[in-house]
């Protein structure tokens, strides 16, 4: 833990208000841009950040410092993200990924050569795509090109091993891949 | 070699993880297969649009208002320093009133250990407990003046002695 998060921490201990508002303005914009990936939505991002914040001042007094206080601020993100998502899910506010809506989105088109109309619609299917993503491969996606975050970090915040992150990134990125390409991965063989 | 397996290793081909051999193996497989080569495509493109995902920034009324909804929302955090004394008081709750009571349940044969005796049956009737239980600090401050009286009449008095009885 560096030195000026272990005095803020201490502040935070103590109680003071004032170390809560450096806290939020220290992680707010890495909360919101995680919370606007995990859910592939950039409204709405805005109130789970601001929910993650006030989950950090209730639990406040449990966190022992086991790990940095970024790490525990990102897992206190994921963890809201995720549930966020099933009760939206629940809400019937996600789309299934073969609702009619969700497919009649902008197709890749294989033989486009046009690669900014391609960029186009890449950016415009990534965020339901990524919405519909397998959980941990979105997490690690999410984390990984979030600003400044390494293998080891992403490995402490999702507590797997470093391997599996690289696996998780690795499948995330085939998946979201196959998806746009409108691949079925089931096996082929070479001939 | 089944072809959906060089479709998941595209991921690890473009980040450089594969063995010379397995990379060869896949340059070999582009020049047969377009639709691997079309993948690898898509592939660079899917790492492209993630490196560009555009980077929000919270309304400027965002921690003000976080911190207004905290106010009104939750009680104020329990400290670590609420938490510790709390311990503290709980600790010097039981010792204090382990100590009382082994005194005061001592066979004591002097007048100023009587007094002791007193706080003692006090403390360990049901109303003492409780009041002891939710006000410690308030009731050693009272007992306080009774226990040091009676420690210090017997001294002085030279008829403080444990029985031996």
């Amino acid at each position: 833990m560096r030195p000026d998060e272990a005095q803020l921490l201490w502040r935070l201990w103590r109680g003071e208000a004032r170390a809560f508002e450096e806290l939020v303005n220290l992680y707010k914009d890495m909360v919101l841009n995680l919370a606007a990936r995990m859910t592939g939505r950039t409204d709405g991002a805005e109130d789970i950040a601001q929910e993650v914040f006030l989950r950090v001042w209730k639990a406040l007094p449990k966190f022992r410092g086991e790990c940095k206080l970024s790490t525990w601020i990102y897992r206190i993100t994921i963890n809201l993200c995720i549930a966020e998502g099933k009760s939206a899910q629940g809400r019937s506010e996600f789309m299934p990924i073969d609702e009619p809506a969700v497919m009649a989105l902008p197709q890749l088109r294989v033989e486009s050569t046009n690669e900014y109309a391609e960029e186009v619609v890449l950016k415009e299917r990534l965020g339901p795509l990524m919405a519909h993503m397998p959980q941990h491969y979105r997490t690690a996606i999410s984390l990984f090109y979030l600003k400044d975050l390494s293998y080891q970090e992403i490995s402490e915040i999702m507590g797997v091993p470093m391997g599996t992150v690289k696996s998780y990134l690795f499948r995330g990125k085939a998946w979201l891949r196959d998806r746009l390409l409108g691949r079925d991965p089931a096996e082929e063989e070479i001939t | 070699m089944i072809l959906d397996d060089v479709y998941r290793k595209l991921p690890e081909y473009l980040d450089g993880g594969l063995l010379p051999h397995e990379r060869e193996e896949i340059e070999r497989l582009f020049g047969r297969h377009p639709e691997l080569r079309e993948a690898l495509r898509v592939s660079l493109a899917v790492e492209a649009v993630l490196r560009q995902q555009p980077w929000l920034s919270p309304s400027p009324k965002f921690a003000h208002a976080t911190l207004k909804r905290a106010a009104a929302e939750l009680p104020p955090a329990v400290t670590a320093w609420q938490q510790t004394w709390e311990g503290i008081r709980a600790g010097l709750s039981v010792g204090t009133l382990a100590l009382i009571l082994i005194l005061a349940h001592h066979p004591l044969t002097d007048w100023g250990m009587s007094a002791l005796g007193g706080a003692g049956t006090w403390l360990g009737s049901l109303t003492g407990l409780t009041i002891f239980a939710l006000h410690p600090v308030a009731v050693l401050g009272l007992l306080a003046p009774v226990v040091a009286g009676g420690v210090a009449g017997c001294v002085l008095s030279g008829r403080c002695r444990w029985s031996t009885d």
